[in-house]
């Protein structure tokens, strides 16, 4: 099955490994994922005024270009693969409101009117979404090898695949897709309060010292209930959990890992785990063993 | 109660309230006051009116909505708006105070000085860009 990609700016600067070992994985299950030729940053937030069509006008852009790729590649499915939590929650906002909005389209129109226009049937599609519902969790425990048996997880889905609720990839008040996957891992996934909630995200620019208090009240909640990782989708979430462990408690007392990363080690498919990560989450799994 | 006794109505061409709806396109008066998006704000501890104050405070047409403190600290995790009772999207509230900010190109972040410029994910320095510059 083939599926285009659209990658956004941080999988490809700050969160490498996420992006090595998510297309690994997918590969493994035999999709063929191909990167669009021609692709911009999202926009991060497709912008939450009515009034305003500028901030709609980057993701359109790029699901023109994604729509062009497939008529040309003749790639029937119409799927629009995100990593990132942000990235999947701007595109998608932005098509839903392309579809809604008719005032917005006339305006965006005249913001794009060199490129072809949009039709509106590019179904933007996370990581997550494809693993349960393209590929399927009996899939993936067919193939497992490694069993994460006694590892405590502490999931933590961040606000942009939960909300706002047209967007959600789960149900955004006890979203369960996650832990269901951990589970078939062998991993044992904590219940705690801050499973849905929000790191404080781009905050971390203006009031880092509130992100870091934050983040260690997340940390001190998973720690409590026995966590021994972080496990997230989100690059930014990532970023604000291991920054603010380091400026609260000095050291990191959870190592934060992406979903994906623990998918490919219980494949035993190591080449798609960095080496320094590697070894980090080998050396957790003897510690609980 | 401050809020209540020494309210600062500014008349202009367009009340606070009404250029939030023409901006947001939310109407704060179908608020109830019950607190629900304060209760669940993971910022609210820091903020100066909570986010039921600033619903409040618009609708009294209040320019301390817009000069508050509290519009920078919201994220957009859009809890507030998942939670309203009133259906109510809060978050476009606060974007919308913020925008009237920013649409004076106020800048409340300088995002060349920040320290960790390169350790930064991209997303966090377009959001910030987007969010905290006009």
């Amino acid at each position: 099955m083939k599926l285009l990609y659209y990658p956004g700016c941080t999988v490809k600067a700050t969160a490498t490994e996420y992006e090595k070992s998510a297309l690994g994985v997918l590969k493994e299950f035999g999709i063929d994922v191909i990167e669009l030729d021609r692709w911009i940053c999202c926009g991060v937030y497709h912008g939450l005024t009515r009034d305003t069509a500028y901030q709609t006008v980057a993701p359109i852009r790029n699901l023109i270009w994604a729509q062009s790729q497939a008529e040309k590649l003749s790639i029937n499915n119409n799927y629009l693969l995100t990593l990132c939590s942000m990235c999947y929650n701007t595109l998608k906002s932005a098509h839903l409101r392309y579809l809604k909005d008719e005032n917005i389209v006339k305006r965006i129109k005249a913001y794009l009117n060199d490129e072809p226009e949009y039709k509106g049937n590019i179904n933007v599609i996370h990581f997550m979404q494809v693993l349960k519902e393209l590929v399927g969790y009996d899939k993936v425990k067919e193939k497992l090898v490694n069993n994460l048996k006694g590892l405590k997880v502490a999931p933590f889905y961040g606000c942009m695949l939960l909300r706002p609720r047209e967007i959600a990839i789960d149900d955004p008040e006890n979203p369960q897709m996650m832990q269901d996957l951990l589970r078939i891992l062998g991993a044992e996934p904590i219940t705690y309060p801050y499973v849905n909630q929000c790191c404080y995200g781009y905050l971390v620019t203006r009031r880092p010292d509130l992100v870091w208090k934050r983040n260690a009240d997340i940390t001190n909640s998973a720690l409590e209930r026995g966590a021994r990782i972080f496990v997230t989708t989100c690059p930014l979430c990532a970023y604000n959990l291991l920054e603010g462990q380091k400026n609260a408690f000095g050291d990191v007392k959870l190592p934060v890992f992406y979903e994906s990363e623990l998918v490919a080690y219980a494949l035993g498919k190591y080449e798609y785990l960095k080496d320094d990560r590697l070894s980090m989450l080998k050396n957790i799994l003897d510690g609980v063993k | 109660m401050e809020i209540y006794l020494e309210r600062k109505v500014k008349r202009m061409e367009f009340e606070l309230s009404e250029r939030i709806k023409m901006i947001s396109g939310e109407n704060v008066f179908k608020c109830i006051s019950c607190g629900r998006c304060t209760a669940i704000c993971p910022a609210a501890p820091f903020m100066d009116f909570k986010p039921h104050q600033i619903i409040h405070l618009v609708r009294l047409n209040d320019e301390r909505a817009v000069e508050s403190e509290a519009i920078w600290l919201c994220t957009s995790c859009m809890y507030c708006s998942e939670r309203c009772p009133r259906d109510i999207d809060v978050a476009r509230v606060m974007e919308a105070l913020r925008a009237i900010n920013l649409r004076k190109r106020k800048d409340v972040v300088a995002l060349r000085k920040l320290k960790d410029l390169k350790k930064l994910p991209p997303m966090a320095l377009v959001a910030s860009g987007r969010k905290y510059t006009g």
